[in-house]
């Protein structure tokens, strides 16, 4: 009678154990909590109340919005040239992320759009030194026309945790 | 038993509350031998999602240069796409989403005819973007995100 009791016992907690499981495959067919939204603060071409985010994070993947060169925060204008323009649309990428409490080599996925394809090297030198581990995927790609006589816009996705250890 | 169900709680709360695994970037080629390496990837792989670099047709491996027409050029940056993709460990229907820029949007309809020869499935979302101009003197660059699995059954 013990010894069927048990048995009964452990049949119970084997249905416990497998509803527990079948939970565990439940987030993968629900819906994702709502994504965080981090706020811009805009720039001197959107203002203070711009039409985007800076970020917004959904279930560990951050998307960063195009920042770039157009309001250099040492003059308050575009920058005086492509190689100061890299430094700082990278410095506006490196907030955005780190703002959203990611690292840059959590970046997985990167667009630089360039007014001037002449600027890939000098763009490149100043790109590298904002990473340490192996660097993102990428595009290059001569945009038009960037907004504020920009010479650079960047956009990418970043993955928590996604940085080498 | 009770730790057993215990441990299979908490591994529910697990996929949340964890970081997901580094990335797998795999490396782009095309380096000079002696001289910087790409400053990309030829993809990042993290979670099941594979992130795409751009790839362009400025080189045809037939000839060593630009391709001669936009149809010639829809083959090679396509072929492109699908190497970095298979040697991924991933299929062309795997891909979710793509981006093609276009140095000249008259291209359209001969990049199209090309460009579907290359899934099995149900296509891709995608843009076609005509673009100021493309690294190379390219027709088309090209860059996409795939999902493991995604492809149709």
């Amino acid at each position: 009678m013990i010894a069927a009791n048990k048995s009964k016992g452990t049949f119970t907690m084997k249905i416990f154990a497998l509803a527990a499981i079948a939970l565990c495959a439940l987030p993968a067919v629900t819906l994702a909590a709502p994504a965080k939204h981090n706020p811009s603060t805009g720039t001197r071409v959107s203002g203070t109340s711009p039409a985007y985010s800076a970020s917004v994070d959904m279930d560990g993947t951050l998307y960063v919005s195009g920042v770039s060169d157009n309001t250099d925060p040492a003059t308050g204008k575009t920058s005086a040239n492509a190689a100061i323009g890299a430094k700082v649309v990278m410095d506006n990428v490196k907030h955005a992320v780190e703002t959203a409490g990611y690292s840059m080599d959590d970046l997985v996925w990167v667009q630089i759009f360039a007014t001037d394809l002449n600027s890939y090297a000098d763009f490149n030198a100043a790109y590298r030194t904002y990473f340490k581990g192996p660097l993102p995927a990428r595009a290059f790609i001569g945009a038009g026309s960037l907004l504020g006589g920009a010479h650079y816009e960047v956009m990418a996705i970043a993955r928590k945790g996604a940085a080498a250890k | 038993m009770k730790t057993a169900i215990i441990a299979a709680i908490a591994l529910c709360a697990l996929p949340v509350a964890a970081l997901a695994a580094p990335a797998r970037h795999i490396p782009a080629g095309g380096g000079t031998p002696g001289g910087p390496q790409p400053a990309f990837s030829a993809a990042v792989e993290s979670d099941g999602t594979l992130y795409i670099s751009g790839t362009t047709d400025g080189r045809d491996p037939d000839t060593g240069k630009l391709p001669v027409d936009a149809a010639t050029g829809a083959k090679v940056v396509m072929n492109n796409i699908k190497k970095v993709v298979e040697d991924a460990g991933y299929t062309m229907d795997d891909v979710v989403w793509l981006q093609i820029f276009t140095s000249d949007l008259k291209y359209y309809a001969d990049f199209n005819a090309v460009y579907r020869t290359y899934f099995k499935g149900p296509l891709p979302a995608r843009a076609f973007i005509g673009a100021g101009s493309l690294l190379g003197g390219a027709h088309f660059e090209v860059m996409g995100i795939a999902k493991k699995g995604a492809a149709a059954r």
